[in-house]
């Protein structure tokens, strides 16, 4: 088991070395210098060598820590499972409108963590998403999506 | 006699209904942001921003205000009666304070956290107060090179203090230095990744980055542990410390009071931070340090006076100087400049309406948390009962909402749903947050304070080691770095066997 952790170490140092030799090249073109003085590469280049230079350490002498641990395959489902439903709700917020595709989000998102008393599930995610459209429309008038029905 | 007439009359303004109807908003809405596990002030305040939009400047900062410090009031309630932090600044309140529930003291620590929060958030108002006028004065002397060395200073003191390691620190702190340098570069608006995209123009947006981070990742990160949190069901009673407790926690409360609010003013130094050093600080000069640990009142009476301390303090640089010490100022220097408000030495003269007013409704605020957390902590308690499956799609909800009111747009959506995988990835290697955000905040001002001193020296790097204050701070942030690198060093150094 003690592998993992210097895994875990190892795999971040080469994802930050990876970022910062990406921002170092991106960096490259775009002018060094410029009528003002210094151009806008110079922050960005030597940012990204900092971050190579961290991500190198990380993957040689990266120290092991205990508290990190992989996710297990079902957990990591279940995240994947959550983001795949907020992204779905990104998608339909506009063009369902805000209290409907917010009813939706919010009987789902709880059905999906908990699949229990679906009829009180039901109700409490139509009443929450009337509240909160109450709250921001009508109280705070924040400009919602009003989608298809008008509302 | 300058500073209590600026006060009354700051108070004319905190105790007009709507701000404190705000300010109660934002120490309840705090307080709630603390009970809960899972979402932190930095979140909460992000989230929030949007929805001040339509309020002036003044109410929408005493309603922040009084979430960063009301989160330091509720962090404890969790900390004591779960063993589990509502706040990373209640971390060490556990410690005893879990200590004292399982011996029936509950009551005890739940109230004597509520007093040494509002004794320590109290007086570090004072200090913020006597502060406040001195080090603005200062801030009128910075020119860009000591605005350079004091961004450069915080984010190096941010990068060494959250987190186990350093280089974690560092990396999350670079990582937001080019988040922050997304869009228009300051001086000659060349583009900088943008990739094309005419969104990324203005660069990030700063409340989609910080809600993704911190709000979503949390969330994430509970669905993947699919974690329920134990209930407290024994009853809680006597929330009056009795005077043996007292007379304990004399000595902590005034040193935890002082520890917190230096730390709070140091940039790059926050709640988190200060809550530790002052348990440590009494720990250490306690006759018996056995009994921290198992118990002891001044070990919640330190820590939770030292976070509330620190929020004063860390509205020392955010206000005269415009320089975020934490993750949460950062945010809020964010959302000022959103409402128009350029904080830093000028504000005082300025603004010293909008000044005294946040400062006169701190106190307020303390008194209405000291109400909402000694009678009504039977509600907060009750709040832990809500279920996690409730919870979460609720706090996503807000956030979708919160995020897309920022432009009324929802690649804003999409942005924070981005920042969100990446903050739970962080969270997985062990990579703070924090850093990130005050980084993406400080970066363009960094980097114009840099251009514009270099310009001032014709190119010449030496202007940051020849006036004494820019010099002092970049010579105490570059030691800060260094440090681990030496330890790091000695380490390597050091026979196998030793190093185990």
């Amino acid at each position: 088991m003690s592998h993992k952790p210097y895994a875990i170490s190892r795999l971040s140092g080469l994802i930050v070395a990876g970022l910062g030799v990406a921002a170092c090249i991106l960096a490259r073109r775009l002018p060094a210098q410029t009528g003002f003085g210094l151009g806008p590469a110079f922050l960005p280049f030597w940012t990204g060598v900092v971050l190579s230079a961290c991500g190198l350490w990380l993957c040689v002498r990266g120290a092991p820590d205990p508290e990190l641990s992989w996710p297990s395959s079902r957990g990591l489902t279940r995240a994947a499972s959550a983001l795949l439903l907020l992204l779905l709700y990104m998608l339909v917020f506009e063009p369902l409108g805000y209290l409907m595709s917010t009813a939706i989000f919010l009987v789902v998102g709880m059905l999906l963590l908990e699949p229990v008393r679906p009829s009180r599930v039901f109700v409490f995610g139509l009443v929450s998403a009337a509240f909160l459209f109450v709250l921001f429309r009508t109280w705070l008038r924040i400009p919602l999506p009003s989608g298809v029905l008008g509302w | 006699m300058e500073i209590i007439s600026a006060l009354l009359s700051g108070f004319s303004t905190a105790l007009q209904p709507v701000n404190l109807a705000y300010c109660f908003l934002g120490v309840f809405a705090g307080t709630l942001i603390g009970v809960l596990p899972g979402i932190g002030p930095v979140a909460g305040v992000a989230m929030l921003i949007p929805f001040s939009f339509g309020m002036n400047a003044t109410t929408a900062m005493i309603m922040m205000a009084g979430i960063y410090y009301g989160a330091m009031y509720g962090g404890s309630t969790t900390s004591i009666l779960v063993n589990l932090p509502g706040e990373s600044s209640s971390v060490v309140t556990c410690l005893d304070g879990h200590a004292l529930a399982r011996q029936g003291r509950a009551g005890a620590a739940l109230g004597m956290a509520a007093f040494a929060s509002f004794i320590a958030g109290t007086l570090g108002i004072i200090g913020l107060m006597l502060l406040a006028k001195p080090v603005a004065a200062l801030g009128l002397r910075f020119g860009p090179p000591e605005t350079f060395a004091l961004t450069f200073f915080a984010l190096t003191l941010v990068t060494g203090l959250v987190g186990a390691s350093p280089v974690k620190g560092i990396a999350a702190a670079a990582f937001g230095m080019l988040l922050g340098m997304v869009g228009l570069d300051p001086m000659s608006s060349e583009e900088r990744f943008t990739f094309g995209a005419l969104h990324l123009a203005d660069g990030l947006s700063f409340i989609s980055v910080s809600v993704g981070l911190f709000a979503v990742a949390e969330v994430l990160e509970s669905v993947e542990r699919d974690q329920q949190i134990v209930l407290y069901k024994e009853r809680i009673s006597n929330l009056l410390p009795t005077a043996k407790d007292w007379l304990a926690s004399r000595g902590a409360l005034w040193r935890g009071t002082v520890v917190g609010f230096l730390v709070g003013v140091l940039p790059g130094a926050g709640a988190t931070i200060a809550s530790m050093l002052a348990y440590a600080l009494e720990r250490r000069v306690s006759r018996q340090p056995e009994r921290f640990g198992r118990g002891a009142i001044e070990g919640v009476a330190a820590p939770e006076g030292a976070n509330n301390a620190a929020t004063a303090g860390a509205l020392v640089p955010l206000l005269t100087l415009g320089i975020p010490g934490s993750g949460t100022t950062a945010v809020m220097l964010g959302a000022l400049m959103i409402h128009g408000l350029r904080p830093g030495p000028l504000l005082f003269e300025q603004r010293p309406d909008f000044v005294w007013s946040v400062i006169a409704s701190m106190y307020v605020g303390n008194v209405l948390l000291l109400i909402l957390n000694l009678p009504l902590i039977g509600l907060w308690v009750r709040l832990l009962r809500i279920r996690s499956s409730v919870l979460l799609p609720l706090i996503m909800a807000f956030s979708v909402t919160g995020v897309f009111a920022v432009n009324n747009n929802v690649t804003e959506v999409g942005v924070m749903l981005v920042f969100g995988v990446i903050g739970y990835a962080m969270r997985k290697g062990g990579f703070p947050a924090a850093p990130v955000v005050l980084a993406l905040v400080l970066t363009p001002l960094m980097e114009t304070a840099l251009q514009q001193s270099l310009q001032m020296s014709h190119g010449s790097f030496a202007i940051f080691f020849t006036r004494p204050i820019a010099a002092t701070l970049v010579v105490v942030g570059l030691t800060s770095l260094a440090l681990p690198a030496v330890r790091g060093a000695a380490k390597w150094l050091r026979p196998a066997s030793v190093s185990g």
